[in-house]
């Protein structure tokens, strides 16, 4: 008797948590604040201790005092790049999406996007034309899915070359190589005069190997090489991988299985003498190297075969300032505020000239500013402005399957277990699942 | 007892403290380092004592927090488990239809490999609202580890002497006033043991913690620490200093109860 | 399941004693209280139907569908399953999980026995030695792995600069991410803390009857040979115990793992645990992530049962 009563209480629940599923759980946590108006949390990397989190803040309290009693924003931070999308996903499936977030924006995964839980921000860009122009309308076109604007285009970082000028001068090296079989010539001196040539690493997106073998793709097969849809079974990801993989051999010894903090501290420290990443390094390279001017910044070499114009970038994917759908309509109106006055003209420049981080909307730098970036971003904006083409890079297109399975495969390959065909056929099978 | 016998003794335990202690010991030496000091000087004590890895460690992350956290998800999950245990346990020295059935029940999540149960357990939190809260997550460790807790706590129960319930029944008192007055006190010991192993157990859980939060308002220390891993630049002094700090408190306290704890664990061992 | 790992704490071994035999509950009177009964038994209920009942329903239900987490799940019957185990990284996780159970088994166990045969014959601060052994099990085993990690780091290593100190340079190695070295290293600090398996066999060395061993001597066996003959088959029950911790261990396997290597390289040191969690987390595969799941539970009652039957083989 008992006993079938504990049955059915288990069963109950179990139809009730399957039941749940569908209708994706309850609304999310709407902790209106009390005394100071509206309460709105910014989910995103940028914490104190970086330029650009300190800009952040600056902002956030420049905002707050602006609308005292209406609207306090709040930045919540996560230093971690990875972990910080895996809770954002783990967020919106839990039916509670934080207020805003800033997450990566994958074609081939718009399972977020799709989820209903985010907001529309298509009326709020139609009744302000001004701000809708600081946009790029490609970027306003690519979050646009299924008639809903779904997010604020939030940067598209380029990823460049940093080097250290006084390890590549020490290992005999005067000018930075032009093409890659030049750069690995070089790379093997560097390695002789005992530091890694390269920062790499293979854990979580494995980003500062994926943007290598980005640009080695690219350089062979040109822009298109893994554009989403086009089969990776081919010999330019086969010769994308086969340099790879002797990059691995030149980085420094904890490069396979490292992770970004590993990776970028070998470069700090002076461990390796490159590598390619994104401007958020400058932040760290203004605050750790003696000499911040020794760091050097490049465009990445080609294979000079006419596949690709030298000077090209690879950026990050267009990260994006996304919202959870709110129901209540003052804080759909704080959150829109706050991304009003977070893509405005002054703080896109604030954020470019004391944050080093580029925002992806119109930015006009007057001379003065200009005197005031850092060595690194004047040299970043250079070559960026003068790219002849601006490529995503590959991880952030590929599936989530193919994703969780990038550090695996590239261990792999390090370790000689698969060879680079192999490894394009796998990738390319995980890629179709 | 022979020579060689008794050198391989002192051998065994030596080769064990050894290795016991002497990474406990290198990795608190680090911790007072500078990052070229680890490098240059793995051994022995640092050239420079920085004391100030451990104030930019709790600056760098907000480690009270954690700790807070941690704390707070452990007392709820110990106070909620021993309660529940002590009134079960009572519950079940009266025998009825059942009653053995009801037992294996309570009893049959001990056999669990309980990490296989993540999904739906992330779930079923987010359906309760409880999704990144000290609350969800000290009452999803009061569910796995009640098992555990009940047991002891009802061994100990088992061994009170029926007779004394006999009499406190004999002298009219009820089904209530016997479990706050006789049987609940008469096994406090065992609530105690127990008490101390849910408070450890709960305290240094790692995935549920890690896959049930988002931020400083529920994340705990174990989550915590290895942020200084993962972050810009790993900054391994204080990765080391963050370790300790995410020791202390569970070594502090064995150093004030080890008697107990071993002993707890010796205890009742005359079976 | 209870746990040998450190930074678990484990319980009393009476506790543990009773809960391979499941003793009868004792009971005081029949009837009465019927409600009052049901009342106490509440709390417990709820917890055990709520955090462990209904989780094992839903994950062996929705283990037969494809979610990505929101939206319907869909009914895939058991695709999963076929997939799961074309999945050379899941074999990877299976097989692994299984060197634990056998590494726990063949080299963890007599370890504990080597260290509590020696700790039982008291040498003199047997008590110290005690504590310290035991001390592991009390730190988390995030805060250990975190150690452990330091100590095979390849340039910053204690174990790499210590070979380096004794001019064995050239066995200096990327320990945590050399595929013929990483499960090894992922193993190690579980294996080398025995302080949990020593305090479970010392407890029952100290049920054996002094006289045994006088009687032994008076024949004139060697300490070793008491050891042998007389110790070791009377802790037979704490033996396996002591394996079904290992097994429960082995399963549950997280923390050195993922903060140590991630399950790398190229998988070679992952685990089902690690396993789930990179489907759930990483992969967005729900279904997947709770047939995982399904597989780890089943594998987790065989090899229970097995350690059963063994110890039941060996009672007759």
């Amino acid at each position: 008797m008992k006993k079938n009563a504990f049955a059915v209480l288990g069963i109950t629940a179990a139809v009730a948590l399957l039941a749940g599923c569908n209708s994706a759980v309850p609304a999310g946590g709407s902790g209106s604040g009390s005394g100071s108006g509206t309460e709105i949390e910014i989910l995103s990397n940028f914490t104190s201790d970086v330029t650009r989190g300190k800009v952040l803040d600056e902002l956030i309290k420049q905002f707050n005092s602006e609308h005292k009693g209406d609207y306090t924003v709040v930045s919540k931070a996560q230093p971690d790049w990875p972990t910080l999308q895996q809770q954002i996903r783990s967020s919106i499936s839990a039916g509670s999406a934080p207020d805003v977030f800033l997450y990566n924006y994958n074609p081939t995964d718009l399972s977020r996007e799709k989820s209903g839980a985010l907001m529309d921000w298509s009326s709020a860009l139609e009744d302000d034309a001004d701000w809708k122009a600081r946009f790029k309308q490609d970027n306003l076109d690519a979050l646009t899915i299924d008639g809903q604007l779904i997010g604020i285009p939030g940067d598209q970082a380029p990823t460049l070359f940093y080097y250290n000028k006084d390890l590549f001068k020490k290992a005999g090296i005067d000018a930075f190589p032009a093409t890659w079989d030049e750069y690995l010539a070089d790379a093997q001196k560097l390695k002789d005069s005992g530091v890694g040539a390269i920062s790499l690493m293979t854990a979580d997106d494995s980003w500062h190997t994926m943007n290598a073998f980005s640009y080695l793709a690219t350089a062979e097969g040109g822009a298109d090489v893994y554009a989403p849809g086009s089969d990776l079974d081919n010999p330019a990801i086969v010769k994308a991988a086969d340099y790879t993989k002797r990059l691995l051999a030149l980085s420094t010894p904890d490069a396979v299985g490292g992770n970004y903090a590993a990776s970028s501290s070998n470069f700090l420290n002076g461990q390796s003498a490159s590598i390619i990443d994104g401007p958020w390094l400058i932040s760290s390279i203004q605050s750790t190297v003696k000499d911040a001017c020794s760091i050097g910044v490049a465009a990445a070499p080609t294979f000079d075969n006419g596949e690709i114009d030298p000077g090209y970038t690879v950026t990050d994917s267009l990260n994006v300032w996304g919202a959870a759908k709110q129901t209540d309509k003052k804080k759909e109106a704080a959150v829109v505020a706050w991304m009003k006055f977070f893509t405005s003209n002054d703080s896109a420049v604030k954020m470019a000239v004391e944050g080093e981080y580029p925002m992806a909307v119109q930015t006009e730098l007057s001379d003065a500013d200009k005197e005031k970036a850092s060595c690194q971003m004047a040299e970043v904006l250079d070559i960026s402005n003068a790219a002849p083409a601006a490529i995503v890079q590959m991880a952030r297109g590929i599936t989530t399957d193919a994703q969780a399975q990038l550090p695996s495969l590239l261990e792999s390959l390090a370790l000689g277990q698969t060879t680079p065909e192999q490894f394009a056929t796998k990738l390319q099978a995980a890629n179709a699942q | 007892m022979s020579i060689i016998g008794k050198s391989f003794r002192w051998v065994v335990l030596g080769v064990f403290t050894l290795i016991t202690l002497l990474p406990l010991l290198w990795l608190v030496a680090s911790s007072f380092k500078t990052q070229a000091d680890i490098f240059a000087n793995p051994f022995g004590l640092p050239s420079e004592w920085r004391f100030d890895n451990y104030a930019a460690a709790l600056d760098a992350h907000p480690l009270y927090l954690y700790l807070r956290n941690s704390i707070g998800a452990a007392v709820l999950a110990t106070v909620v488990i021993v309660l529940a245990s002590l009134m079960a346990s009572y519950a079940l020295l009266h025998r009825f239809r059942l009653s053995r059935a009801t037992f294996g029940f309570l009893l049959f999540g001990i056999l669990l490999p309980v990490n296989a149960l993540m999904t739906p357990i992330f779930f079923l939190v987010n359906m309760m609202g409880l999704y990144n809260s000290v609350l969800g997550l000290g009452l999803v460790y009061a569910g796995l580890f009640f098992p555990l807790g009940f047991l002891i706590v009802k061994t100990y129960m088992d061994t009170t002497p029926a007779e004394i319930f006999e009499a406190a029944r004999i002298d009219g008192a009820g089904f209530n006033s016997v479990f706050v007055r006789i049987a609940a006190p008469l096994a406090s010991p065992g609530a105690i043991t127990a008490a101390i192993f849910l408070m450890i157990t709960a305290f240094n859980e790692l995935l549920f913690a890690a896959i049930l939060t988002k931020d400083t308002e529920a994340q705990t220390i174990q989550v915590g620490v290895r942020y200084f891993l993962t972050t810009y630049s790993a900054n391994y002094p204080l990765a080391f200093a963050a370790t300790v700090i995410g020791m202390a408190p569970t070594v502090v306290i064995y150093i004030i109860l080890s008697d107990r704890i071993v002993a707890a664990m010796t205890a009742g061992s005359l079976k | 399941m209870t746990t040998t790992s450190p930074g678990v704490a484990a319980p009393p071994a009476a506790a543990v004693t009773s809960a391979a035999t499941l003793p009868r509950p004792r009971t005081v009177r029949k009837g009465g209280h019927g409600w009052s009964v049901l009342l106490y038994l509440l709390p417990a209920l709820a917890l055990v139907t709520v955090f462990l009942a209904v989780p094992t329903l839903v994950v062996i239900a929705l283990s037969g569908t494809q979610w990505s987490g929101v939206g319907v799940p869909a009914w895939i019957g058991f695709d999963n399953y076929v997939r799961l185990f074309n999945d050379p990284a899941f074999l990877k996780a299976i097989a692994n999980t299984l060197l634990w159970v056998a590494v726990g088994v063949l080299i963890h166990t007599p370890l504990c026995i080597l260290v509590a045969l020696v700790v039982s014959r008291k040498p003199r601060g047997w008590k110290v030695f005690r504590t310290v052994l035991f001390l592991p099990n009390i730190i988390s085993a995030t805060s250990l792995a975190l150690l452990w990690y330091f100590v095979f780091h390849v340039s910053l290593g204690l174990l790499n600069s210590g070979l380096k100190l004794v001019g064995l340079s050239n066995l200096t190695r990327n320990w945590l991410f050399d595929p013929s070295t990483a499960l090894g290293v992922t193993m190690t600090p579980w294996v080398v803390y025995i302080g949990f398996g020593m305090v479970l066999f010392l407890t029952q060395i100290s049920t054996i009857p002094q006289e045994y061993y006088e009687a032994a001597q008076l024949d004139g066996a060697s300490s070793l040979r008491q050891d042998w003959s007389i110790t070791i088959p009377l802790i037979r029950r704490a033996i396996a115990l002591q394996v079904l911790f290992v097994v429960g261990y082995a399963l549950r396997s997280f923390e050195y793992p993922f903060i140590m290597t991630s399950g790398g390289p190229a998988d070679s040191s992952i685990t089902l645990s690690l396993y789930i969690y990179r489907q759930m987390l990483t992969a967005n595969q729900y279904g997947l992530a709770m047939a995982a799941g399904v597989v780890t539970l089943v594998l987790g009652i065989a090899l229970t049962a097995a350690t059963f039957w063994v110890l039941r083989r060996t009672e007759r």
